[in-house]
């Protein structure tokens, strides 16, 4: 992405924090040019438009997503990061929160973002067969035939309902807390694999999430 | 699965889940005082560890009493997330970095990529078939001049 212009980038960063503070469907351009305190019709010179800003937040919403993603098949991670590994995929999506949020009606109304979604969840999916692969490679875990990539699945489509989830079920506390308890969600799903060590593993994994949101 | 085996997996498992925070640095100490136990009573433990049970016990002991021990030395720090935030911090640095400007990003994170295998598969012998590293070998140093 070549570089932009100061007041690209202030279009940018104004409008992520209004769609993910006040909802998506709340927010219009007129809105993004008031609170900039620039008319709509200069705005409008720099963005044709509200979707035009949401797809460029995409893009970029997309490239960080990616180095994350694609950071434990290049370093060999020590197992202790895998907590605060998923907690940095979850913080990415909750920074994008307004997407997710809205997802299907986004994708609705700027279907361009769907294939480029699809692949970001597809990247998800293998990150997460390669973490699941490298617990089963030192011997942590132990998968019947086709249950990792089941398993990794699954746990996309966690990470990417987490958020309006929690909304729907009113879980109390801020955005860390609700990270938290969605990395353990995630983790507690990987229990059943660790065999022999399945109960020791949730009762010391339970004790984690409690000393983390206290 | 041996007793032995089990042991490795808990070990592994207590140092996967902890990381974060205090259970590392206690199971660090367990460690330390498991091995100098061993060291004076290696016999008495290989048959202790063929019943498998009585290991079982003393880990649990001895990982309480150094996690109590550890849990006092760093007192709220550990409470109040400090160590984790921390954590969050570095980790995402790591994996960050060089951000924003993603021109060539696919290109150099594919060369990284292929330059990383050869190395996990240098240090991973065991896990490689011979043939196979070889053949990566060759389609890693193939890209970068078939690019160009």
């Amino acid at each position: 992405m070549a570089a932009r212009s100061k007041t690209k980038e202030k279009i940018l960063r104004t409008t992520l924090a209004l769609l993910n503070n006040e909802g998506e469907v709340n927010i219009s351009s007129v809105d993004i040019a008031a609170v900039m305190e620039i008319s709509p019709g200069n705005l409008y010179y720099h963005y044709k438009g509200k979707d035009v800003i949401i797809a460029e937040l995409f893009a970029d919403f997309e490239s960080e997503l990616r180095q994350v993603l694609s950071a434990p098949v290049n370093k060999p991670m020590a197992l202790e990061d895998n907590w605060v590994y998923l907690y940095i995929i979850f913080e990415e999506i909750n920074d994008f929160r307004f997407f997710f949020l809205n997802l299907t009606s986004l994708l609705e109304r700027i279907p361009e973002l769907r294939p480029k979604f699809a692949r970001l969840l597809s990247l998800m999916q293998q990150a997460f067969e390669r973490l699941l692969s490298g617990l089963e490679n030192s011997d942590h875990l132990s998968f019947h035939t086709d249950e990792k990539s089941i398993l990794s699945e699954r746990l996309t489509a966690h990470f990417t309902y987490w958020l309006p989830y929690a909304n729907l079920r009113g879980l109390k506390g801020g955005p860390k807390t609700i990270i938290h308890e969605g990395v353990y969600a995630a983790l507690t799903q990987i229990t059943p694999h660790w065999g022999a060590q399945s109960e020791p593993y949730a009762a010391l994994l339970k004790d984690f999430l409690d000393e983390q949101i206290g | 699965m041996t007793d032995k085996k089990n042991k490795n997996t808990e070990t592994a498992r207590k140092i996967w889940l902890a990381g974060i925070g205090a259970y590392g640095r206690a199971f660090n100490e367990v460690q330390e005082g498991l091995s100098k136990a061993t060291k004076g009573t290696s016999k008495v433990f290989d048959e202790l560890v063929e019943k498998g049970e009585v290991l079982e016990t003393i880990v649990t002991h001895k990982g309480k009493e150094a996690f109590d021990k550890v849990s006092e030395s760093i007192g709220d720090k550990v409470g109040d997330g400090f160590d984790m935030d921390d954590r969050i911090a570095k980790m995402r640095s790591r994996l960050k970095r060089g951000n924003h400007d993603d021109s060539d990003v696919e290109d150099r994170l594919d060369a990284i990529e292929a330059k990383l295998d050869e190395v996990l598969k240098l240090l991973t012998p065991k896990k490689a078939a011979p043939r196979k590293a070889a053949a990566r070998k060759k389609a890693a140093s193939k890209k970068p001049t078939a690019k160009k």
